[in-house]
């Protein structure tokens, strides 16, 4: 248990309780939170293109990484995983939206939220930084490097916020399980370069935290 | 008689006795359980995870499988290759599943869509066995096929069906009006919310709630 003050977006973004409490007032946002089965169907599909974007994420991890799929052109794998990889994000996002928008006033207080946000944001600038190097369109360089700021201040915070430390050590103990793996791995076999691997290693511990920190918002 | 057996693992399994001979409900080993709140979190948070490791890798293994991705590789390397990950989910999933349920086994078995997760888990395994009984067996034929016979496709996509079925009743039993709290007379009638209460006036002798 940590001394530190948990960080949410309302006491971190001027603006972030008003904003919240007029969502929460509003009368169809009201509306769409009573709506039983809407709000019970849009929770199930999240969790769905949760798991969705998680395959594509691994699959493609995997396979950079020299884990999975070795003797398939990493290029084939990228372009079979991009499309679900774009369908579970935009989908667990615009599901996520309605989520908290009908929740809006309790996640701006949650401290696990503000973590998850960060990391999603990280974990998309690692997934799309891994996809357009590895078509050759970018150098991934800039999306690693925001990937990977963003993503050590999520999990800092992770570890660092009362009531929500449970939740980065399971961040640690299976991102430790997956570098294990990674380590005893065949990575000089993959084909692919090494900065290309330390992407795919950042879209699996970004997406990890994502996942995890969402689990944690029920339980703080 | 399932009840009774899941109301003694709820709620006196490990309890302690108090003066007038009656288990103390929470200090049962399932109440402990999910009083524990580091562990309940661990578990609850490691099966959401394996879910993704599991539904995930099966998902590209059936897209192979229906003709809809990796067209040049072989369904064997894909299978070979991607089955293992699959297969540690499963056994993860299973594991944390069953503990997670041991937290609240009385519950649970009177929860109509915990019930109907474990029909469609039936259903997918009667998959499983068929598939591989049946539909694999002349697997060498088609093997390299862009786009496998009817009979593969039709198991790939039942399989994503079910898969699905189950994430989405596993995610529904924590709605309450799926459970005895709150079930309308159809829910009650399935999830037997009537052997519940006959179930619970029968331990009240015995149990401290």
């Amino acid at each position: 248990m940590s001394g530190l003050a948990i960080i949410t977006f309302r006491n971190s973004v001027p603006g972030a309780q008003d904003l919240a409490l007029s969502i929460a007032h509003n009368p169809t946002i009201q509306a769409l939170n009573q709506t039983v089965w809407a709000f019970s169907l849009v929770e199930i599909s999240h969790l769905l293109f949760l798991v969705m974007l998680g395959g594509a994420t691994l699959v493609l991890a995997l396979r950079t990484l020299g884990l999975a799929l070795g003797d398939v052109p990493v290029i084939e794998v990228e372009r079979l995983t991009r499309p679900w990889l774009r369908v579970g994000v935009i989908g667990g996002t615009v599901s996520g939206i309605f989520m908290s928008i009908a929740t809006a006033l309790t996640l701006v207080a949650n401290g696990a939220f503000f973590i998850k946000v960060i990391a999603l944001v990280a974990a998309v600038a690692f997934s799309f930084g891994l996809g357009g190097r590895l078509r050759g369109g970018a150098s991934g360089i800039v999306q690693g490097a925001l990937g990977l700021v963003l993503l050590v201040w999520g999990l800092w915070l992770f570890a660092n916020t009362r009531g929500l430390n449970t939740g980065s050590m399971l961040v640690g103990a299976v991102s430790g399980v997956f570098l294990v793996l990674v380590l005893i791995g065949r990575r000089g076999e993959a084909g692919t370069d090494r900065l290309s691997q330390w992407l795919a290693i950042g879209t699996v511990v970004a997406w990890l935290t994502v996942t995890i920190a969402g689990r944690w918002i029920g339980f703080s | 008689m399932i009840s009774r057996w899941m109301a003694y693992l709820q709620y006196q399994w490990g309890a302690q006795l108090d003066a007038a001979g009656r288990a103390d409900a929470y200090s049962s080993w399932s109440a402990q359980l999910q009083g524990s709140e580091r562990w309940w979190m661990l578990l609850e948070g490691t099966h959401v995870l394996t879910l993704m490791l599991f539904a995930g890798t099966i998902l590209f293994v059936d897209l192979r499988l229906l003709g809809l991705a990796l067209p040049k590789v072989s369904i064997s390397r894909v299978s070979r290759s991607l089955l293992p990950y699959t297969v540690v989910g499963f056994v993860l999933m299973v594991v944390t599943g069953l503990l997670v349920y041991f937290s609240k086994p009385f519950d649970y078995y009177h929860n109509f869509a915990f019930r109907a997760k474990l029909v469609f888990l039936v259903l997918a395994a009667v998959n499983i066995f068929i598939f591989h009984g049946r539909v694999q067996s002349n697997q060498a034929q088609w093997d390299a096929d862009p786009v496998p016979p009817l009979a593969a496709r039709r198991s790939a996509a039942a399989s994503i069906v079910l898969w699905i079925l189950v994430i989405a009743t596993g995610r529904a039993m924590a709605y309450d009006r799926f459970t005895c709290a709150e079930a309308g007379p159809v829910i009650g009638v399935l999830a037997d919310c009537e052997g519940r209460q006959a179930t619970l006036d029968a331990i009240a002798q015995e149990v401290s709630l």
